[in-house]
């Protein structure tokens, strides 16, 4: 049986579907059956991230609709065989779909894979609903700033009463160097106010956006921090036991030439 | 809603006005009242008003039952009664001091209270966790807080003017205790912050203190 794990935010903006991505693609790697679904009806992103959108022929709304089959819909990763991906619909909007309608799609994949990761709309109407109704567990991702933060205690809390008790945080765009001059919230600012675990912390990467704009994954990169704080969230999610990436700024040399002068 | 016009309600300066009909008898009246008070639903919920009774010529112990109608179906805090259907003025709290004993209860809730989320309470309430930012909590007695406070309370919402807030790390964005108000726009000190503290009234402010002994 699969794992159901939805990735939610509240806010727009603060990486849900580079999360998604990301975090499907180091599963896959690791050697797990994962399939990402994209319940963000009507703004289709995740199929762009992961450089698929050419490969659509079926969606989401057709399935639930009764078009095509559900694996006719699923279409295979180019990196992992692994991989499949569920796109959203754009021509629908997130009425569309009922969040029975996602039980029961979520529930005729669950037999074939470790895990499902579905995409959660940014919002906390419909959209949102539908995502979490089939979930066991939720990642939620926040920046550290006080409106991601707000936002997501408010996800938080609905994730509660909907009784989702596997709740984490994924702190994404975390800024070394801020947090240390105390300009940026920190990870304990955050979690504070959250009160929930923390899965990972994933520095801020300018190569997200190349890479991204490719339709490439940072996981997949090997020189890119934020790939490899992914495939820490990742190996995390599979083992709770694996140790949180620790993120350090990169002090320049002559940085910490002048530390040591001054100092003295 | 109930059509009959035998009792209509009037927004006044100083609280609502009740106009009762001339010719309508007594317990038509209350019944009315009674029902016109359900129609309105959490309108006058936690209300705290004077009521001034026009139209129809009432003695004491029909003042009374009419205020009971109000405090059992509406929750509503009468401060003062003005009768103008005759000479008669009552101090509300002579009218009614029996009553209020079986509300004060406690709650207790074993978790944070998120952003967006909102416990309205008869009697008192008690948090084991934190009470986040955009959280909103009404309560007719104190509020208490074992964890942190950054959302809204309103202690004493039927004018229970003993009530308090408190917690243990305290930074609201807003208070109220009965029917004063304080904004913390620049945030709160960091003493405050840092340590216990609780608010209270007095003299019609809403004071904020540490709680050291």
């Amino acid at each position: 049986m699969a794992e159901i794990i939805v990735v939610t935010s509240g806010k727009g903006g603060v990486g849900k579907t580079t999360t998604t991505a990301n975090i499907g693609v180091a599963l896959a790697a690791a050697g797990k059956s994962v399939v990402l679904i994209d319940a963000d009806i009507g703004l289709r992103n995740l199929d762009v991230v992961m450089g698929l959108e050419n490969r659509i022929v079926y969606d989401l709304v057709q399935v639930v609709e009764g078009v095509c089959r559900v694996k006719q819909a699923l279409i295979k990763d180019k990196r992992y065989e692994n991989l499949h991906l569920l796109a959203a619909a754009q021509t629908k909007d997130k009425g569309a779909v009922s969040p029975e309608q996602m039980v029961k799609l979520v529930g005729s994949l669950a037999d074939d894979y470790d895990y499902i990761v579905i995409d959660c709309p940014a919002g906390i109407e419909q959209g949102f609903q539908n995502a979490i109704a089939a979930a066991q567990r939720a990642i939620v991702v926040a920046t550290p700033e006080v409106s991601s933060v707000r936002d997501a205690d408010r996800i938080v809390g609905l994730l509660e009463a909907a009784n989702i008790k596997d709740i984490r945080l994924v702190l994404n765009r975390i800024r070394p160097e801020l947090t240390k001059r105390g300009e940026m919230l920190t990870l304990s600012d955050v979690t504070d106010v959250l009160a929930i675990d923390v899965l990972g912390v994933v520095p801020d990467d300018e190569s997200i956006v190349t890479t991204t704009n490719r339709g490439e994954v940072a996981v997949a990169e090997a020189g890119s921090k934020a790939g490899a704080a992914f495939r820490n969230v990742a190996a995390r999610i599979v083992d709770e036991n694996v140790a949180m990436l620790e993120i350090t700024s990169d002090e320049k040399f002559i940085d910490k030439i002048r530390k040591i002068f001054k100092k003295s | 809603m109930t059509k009959d016009n035998a009792v209509i309600f009037k927004g006044g300066k100083t609280g609502i006005i009740v106009i009762l009909d001339e010719g309508a008898d007594f317990s038509h009246i209350s019944q009315v009242l009674r029902q016109k008070i359900r129609d309105a639903g959490n309108f006058f919920a936690g209300a705290s008003t004077s009521i001034t009774f026009k139209g129809k010529v009432l003695s004491e112990d029909e003042i009374a039952e009419l205020i009971e109608v109000f405090d059992d179906e509406a929750g509503i805090n009468i401060t003062y009664v003005d009768d103008q259907t005759g000479e008669l003025q009552i101090e509300q709290k002579s009218v009614k001091s029996a009553k209020k004993s079986s509300s004060d209860e406690v709650l207790y809730r074993k978790s944070n209270l998120r952003g967006g989320q909102i416990i309205t309470h008869n009697g008192s309430v008690v948090i084991l966790g934190d009470v986040n930012a955009g959280a909103e909590i009404y309560a007719t007695g104190s509020v208490m807080i074992f964890g942190a406070m950054r959302g809204f309370a309103h202690a004493g919402t039927e004018g229970n003017e003993k009530a308090i807030v408190c917690a243990f790390s305290f930074q609201p964005t807003h208070l109220k205790i009965a029917s004063a108000e304080v904004h913390f726009y620049e945030g709160v000190p960091d003493v405050i912050k840092e340590n216990p503290s609780y608010a209270f009234l007095q003299d019609g402010a809403i004071y904020v203190d540490t709680i050291s002994t």
